[in-house]
């Protein structure tokens, strides 16, 4: 009745968010999806990370129209969403539309987000995925959660190929939030064969796996200078990710 | 009467401003126990382009989560000083990165010009950090949030192999400011 992943969340903010996550249970099309939550967030509920921080939620749409009539569909009355921005803002390779929800006097940053190609990535084996169900009792309300996440692997997976995340390896940026991401998932699932074989098939899937596997060797090789002294890199981890493998054909992309 | 202290950090991306607004809020509303929202956006040219971050700090519950009389501006571009120096409201604070910005408007605001990269580069050796040593100029400029509770949001945030320079900026901008006094 009470996940343990709410300790990471400010207490003020535990109604909002689970007010939000059973909201968004509600809008989500379950049987042709709309929408999957990605980011941090699936990471936090699949207990990877363990700190305090103000988390946002990331909705990662199918396409445009279905970002637009999710705009439009009906939401409980006591919900109140303010746009920060003002239209969508379209970019090379994402377009995101940022907004904060609030059930009481909290808010939490909602950002609405299209990346090409990877609401696919994300969902192509959702029959496997599981939704998140959870039942949570706060201050005698219950709330209903059944939702969609993103596989905590997956985020991984797209975190190593992301251009951000090159552009904070290449600058040694220590506070990266996506190297701190991927370093949290591989110091649970280093020795995990499950976990590798899943990322590369994910990586075959973008067939980018040469690029993922030297992102992934060149993130682990820069941990030091990246303030993770304390991770220990593994044999196994190495071994895998310092196979040889053909190029890939979007390589370059 | 109540607090309410509303911010604008803005400049590039990369320049790590939605992240120091981040730790600003998490320092007032984790750590000193205010109420507190932090929203971002980007410029067209995101990720790469124009950045923003918005960050409201309040004793008291936030009715409206968007900056409409800011109380600190921090600009680290030109454009963003062009863009948004009218909206600091009477006797606020335009607080600039005089490494980037070299003009600046006449305004009804105070007005504190700092080298704030170059301290960074200089005094820690990362101009990366230049966001954090920032904070620590916004902090002291301010107390709208304490320091204490900066330099936990600021843990919360790093890895432990940086905990000393990333304090070691905070610090930087702190004192800075205290010199000007």
């Amino acid at each position: 009745m009470y996940p343990s992943w709410l300790d990471y969340v400010n207490e003020k903010r535990h109604k909002n968010l689970v007010n939000i996550l059973q909201e968004l249970s509600k809008l989500q099309s379950q049987e042709n999806l709309n929408f999957i939550i990605i980011g941090a967030l699936p990471l936090l509920i699949r207990d990877y990370l363990h700190y305090l921080v103000y988390w946002d939620v990331d909705l990662l749409f199918r396409d445009e129209e279905t970002l637009r009539e999710f705009i439009k569909m009906p939401k409980t009355r006591s919900l109140r969403i303010v746009n920060y921005d003002d239209n969508l803002m379209v970019n090379k390779n994402i377009t995101s539309f940022h907004t904060a929800w609030s059930f009481n006097q909290t808010w939490f940053n909602v950002d609405y987000i299209l990346k090409k190609a990877i609401f696919e990535f994300y969902t192509e084996n959702i029959s496997k995925l599981e939704p998140y169900i959870q039942k949570i009792k706060l201050n005698s309300e219950i709330y209903y959660i059944h939702l969609y996440i993103a596989h905590p692997w997956d985020v991984i997976t797209e975190k190593v190929l992301s251009p951000r995340t090159e552009k904070d390896l290449s600058l040694k940026i220590d506070m990266s939030v996506d190297i701190r991401h991927i370093f949290a998932v591989y110091r649970k699932e280093k020795d995990n064969i499950q976990f590798w074989n899943h990322i590369l098939k994910r990586a075959d899937f973008l067939q980018k796996r040469k690029k993922f596997t030297e992102n992934f060797l060149s993130l682990l090789s820069h941990a030091n200078e990246l303030g993770y002294s304390d991770l220990e890199i593994t044999p196994l981890s190495m071994e895998i990710l310092k196979t040889e493998y053909p190029n890939d054909t979007n390589e370059n992309e | 009467m109540a607090l309410r202290y509303e911010f604008r950090l803005s400049g590039s991306g990369g320049q790590g401003l939605i992240l120091a607004g981040k730790i600003l809020a998490e320092a007032a509303a984790i750590y000193d126990n205010k109420n507190a929202t932090q929203s971002q956006s980007y410029g067209p040219e995101a990720r790469g382009g124009s950045s923003r971050s918005e960050v409201i700090i309040s004793d008291e519950e936030i009715d409206y989560p968007k900056a409409v009389n800011i109380d600190l501006l921090l600009v680290f571009t030109q454009e963003a000083c062009d863009k948004y120096w009218k909206d600091v409201k009477e006797n606020g604070i335009l607080l600039a990165d005089s490494g980037f910005v070299t003009k600046i408007p006449e305004g009804n605001y105070r007005l504190y010009s700092l080298p704030i990269t170059e301290m960074a580069e200089k005094e820690v050796g990362k101009a990366l950090v230049a966001n954090i040593v920032a904070l620590g100029v916004i902090a002291e400029l301010t107390k709208a949030v304490s320091k204490e509770a900066v330099k936990s949001a600021i843990l919360s945030r790093v890895p432990k192999g940086t905990e000393e320079l990333n304090l070691k900026a905070f610090n930087v901008g702190i004192n800075a400011v205290k010199r000007l006094k």
